[in-house]
């Protein structure tokens, strides 16, 4: 008999795009429809992102057993979160994209879980999924860390030359210090 | 089925979808979507309306009591006194063609962002209080009065545009939404609502010839600052002339390449190039400034900015003037110098003194951009160039939205790159050239205050960056313009790590072979050569 994560591969194309739809629903309407009509990747980096984080996170939730592994999920979530870090959105506005993936299995396979009696299985990937959530918030957190450096740096930038220059600071990167 | 709640109506993103039209929508300001206002002092200085404490973030804007009516006759003259504003009011269709061209809503998907709504921002006020047919019509008519409200629309969202003109290369009707941007800033001037970014170093430029409000004697020492580091690169000791008089070139470029990394090292790319020309060329401390910051704040200080260019041209006597990699100077230049402060007379249609070459293109202007200057030295072989010294980058090339669009100089720079260096390669067709995506910093959105919305414009750019790192191994992102080189270095940190900035001309400084140097076993930043890793000073 198949199992549930059989089902998430072959029904793959349709999850997924019941998935996309859900994180789409996430912006304003007239956004959503021009994202979704454009696909060229350069022109609409956004969906070209999102399609191809979500596509590896679904790929490799049908393989991966029940425990994710960052090393493999936190490049594809990257794809996304790291959008969504900078699009005005709070935390959990931001990483919420994540659950939608729940709603989307749901929607999709309920048929087959209900006749093939697949709920243990579907608790268990459902518990994959919120493992992928906490990996979500750890890239969130470093992105808005990241955004914060940068801003540190700048300011430092435009002056740092000046400083040097009256001899006002030292430079201790020059001595092997701890700034590289 | 679950008998909870679906995640997404537990999650309630109340960001998505407004229900109410995009009229009734409240304008969110957050750290990070907005520039600090501009301070009193500088107001004042710069002799500009309603100058007082504020932030976005307070409810009450304390505008001048008449404020409507300030707008209202302003909103006029400028009707009046441009004609294209007129037309740019009236004859958008609303095809939508321009809609996801811009790099803000490409970037972050707030519909507002939309040249085609940015620009509504401005129009509906427009036919709510000037076209007799919406004033009865109203919101029907997609018309509206002004209110606070619209004031506080208005300031967040004609800056969160840098008048990068991408979105007026799609639209059939030729509709520029810079210049709407830029009528929407003085209307804002006029009740007192601007950024600090930008009448600062105006009023700094005003003051010292440089943004940074570097004094003279500081701006020299820099400069031999800058010429013991290529000292200790090459063992040659430059002597730049400063404030020189009967040169034949002034020369003239960003002050912010002298200050700040990496534009030090674009500028001592000149200095290097200069000397191997033996140029008899100077370099000024009263134009120590090639932006024009008067450009985002009114026409008299762009006049005046623009002017002291050429004053100090007359002053020192020079026949004519050389430009650095800068963006908006060019934009001046050529968009409003002949009508401003032109014709200049006084100075000769620029010819290399090297190849003999005549620049007909600059002869309105007197003023010859360095890549049309470097790339004709080239290709007469003037230069002395080894590009394996290049050979630690693998390099692409970011056109800067004004150059690009505003002068079309495409293929001088790339010319350049690949004769200095030996590894090249494009980005995707529909990111450069005319079509290139913005650094998400022009227009005096560069301050430190503005990183994250910055960065969310900086998305379709930084994709593409990205693209060519992973496809070619590209680590090197390299353009011609000053605001570029401080923007795209976060840009690029945060969406192509591993990717650094440079300028042309440092890549031109790094190749060239000055006249009895010694070996060089750096770059100039003091980065080992291929295979001189392990060289001893
Ligand atoms: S000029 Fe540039 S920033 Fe402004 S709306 Fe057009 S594309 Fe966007
Ligand atoms: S492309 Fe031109 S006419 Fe069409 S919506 Fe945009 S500004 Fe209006």
């Amino acid at each position: 008999m198949l199992k549930l994560v059989d089902y998430l591969v072959l029904e793959q194309q349709a999850v997924l795009d019941a998935w996309f739809d859900l994180v789409l629903g996430t912006y304003a309407e007239s956004t959503a429809v021009l994202w979704k009509k454009r696909d060229d990747p350069f022109a609409n980096p956004v969906r070209h992102r999102f399609e191809a984080g979500m596509r590896g996170i679904v790929t490799n939730l049908a393989t991966c057993g029940p425990v994710p592994d960052a090393a493999t999920f936190t490049p594809l979530l990257d794809e996304i979160v790291r959008v969504r870090a900078v699009q005005d959105f709070t935390p959990s506005q931001a990483t919420s994209f994540v659950f939608l993936l729940k709603k989307a299995i749901r929607e999709v396979l309920w048929p087959k879980i209900a006749e093939d009696n697949l709920f243990v299985e579907l608790l268990a990937l459902e518990s994959s999924i919120d493992v992928l959530a906490l990996f979500a918030l750890d890239i969130y957190c470093q992105c808005r860390e990241k955004i914060a450096a940068l801003r540190i740096d700048q300011i430092k930038k435009q002056y740092d030359r000046l400083l040097k220059r009256a001899n006002l600071v030292c430079d201790l990167s020059a001595e092997g210090g701890e700034d590289q | 089925m679950a008998k909870y709640p679906p995640p997404e109506e537990l999650i309630k993103i109340n960001y998505s979808t407004p229900v109410k039209s995009w009229m009734d929508t409240k304008t969110p300001f957050k750290p990070g979507n907005f520039s600090y206002p501009g301070k009193p002092d500088i107001l004042k200085y710069l002799g500009m309306p309603n100058p007082r404490v504020w932030s976005p973030t307070d409810d009450d804007w304390q505008l001048p009591p008449d404020w409507q009516r300030l707008v209202m006759e302003k909103f006029r003259s400028l009707l009046k006194k441009y004609r294209s504003f007129k037309v740019f009011m009236d004859i958008c269709v609303r095809c939508g063609a321009c809609a996801d061209k811009c790099h803000f809503f490409i970037g972050g998907g707030d519909p507002k962002n939309m040249p085609v709504l940015r620009a509504e921002l401005l129009r509906s006020i427009y036919r709510g209080e000037f076209s007799a047919a919406a004033k009865v019509l109203g919101k029907l008519a997609g018309a509206r009065k002004l209110e606070e409200d619209v004031i506080k629309e208005w300031f967040l969202y004609f800056y969160q545009c840098t008048e990068c003109r991408r979105c007026s290369l799609f639209c059939p009707y030729g509709i520029d939404t810079a210049e709407i941007t830029m009528m929407a800033r003085e209307l804002l001037h006029e009740v007192g609502c601007n950024i600090n970014w930008i009448l600062e170093p105006a009023a700094n430029c005003n003051r010292t010839g440089n943004h940074l409000g570097i004094q003279p004697h500081a701006y020299k020492d820099m400069m031999d600052f800058l010429c013991d580091d290529i000292e200790d690169i090459t063992g040659k000791r430059i002597r730049p002339n400063v404030n020189k008089k009967g040169c034949e070139i002034l020369f003239i470029t960003p002050s912010g390449d002298i200050f700040a990394d990496p534009g030090i090292y674009t500028y001592m790319g000149y200095l290097i190039l200069f000397e191997h020309l033996g140029l008899d060329v100077t370099w000024s401390t009263y134009a120590s400034e090639g932006g024009n910051f008067g450009l985002f704040t009114s026409d008299k200080m762009m006049k005046k900015i623009n002017g002291k260019m050429y004053n100090e041209a007359k002053r020192l006597g020079v026949k004519w003037i050389l430009g650095g990699e800068c963006g908006h100077m060019w934009r001046v230049i050529n968009q409003y110098m002949s009508t401003m402060n032109g014709p200049a007379d006084f100075l000769e249609t620029p010819v290399s003194p090297i190849t003999g070459t005549k620049f007909d293109a600059a002869s309105g202007t007197k003023m010859l951009h360095i890549a049309e200057f470097t790339a004709d030295l080239i290709k007469n072989k003037k230069l002395n160039l080894d590009p394996s010294r290049n050979d630690n980058f693998i390099s692409t090339f970011h056109d800067s939205c004004n150059p690009a669009r505003g002068m079309g100089l495409l293929e001088e720079p790339r010319y350049i790159m690949k004769n200095v260096c030996r590894q090249f390669y494009e980005m995707p067709e529909n990111t450069i050239r005319e079509q290139t995506f913005c650094c998400g910093g022009g227009a005096g959105l560069n301050n430190e205050e503005f990183t994250e919305t910055r960065l969310r414009g900086g998305l379709p750019r930084g994709n593409a960056v990205k693209y060519v790192r992973d496809r070619h191994g590209v680590n090197n992102l390299a353009c011609i313009c000053a605001i570029d080189r401080a923007t795209l270095p976060p840009l690029c940190d945060y969406w192509a790590p591993g990717v650094g900035v440079s300028g042309v001309h440092e890549l031109v400084g790094n190749a060239i072979i000055l006249d009895g140097e010694k070996k060089r076993t750096t770059d100039l930043r003091q980065n080992p050569l291929p295979g001189m890793e392990d060289e001893e000073e």
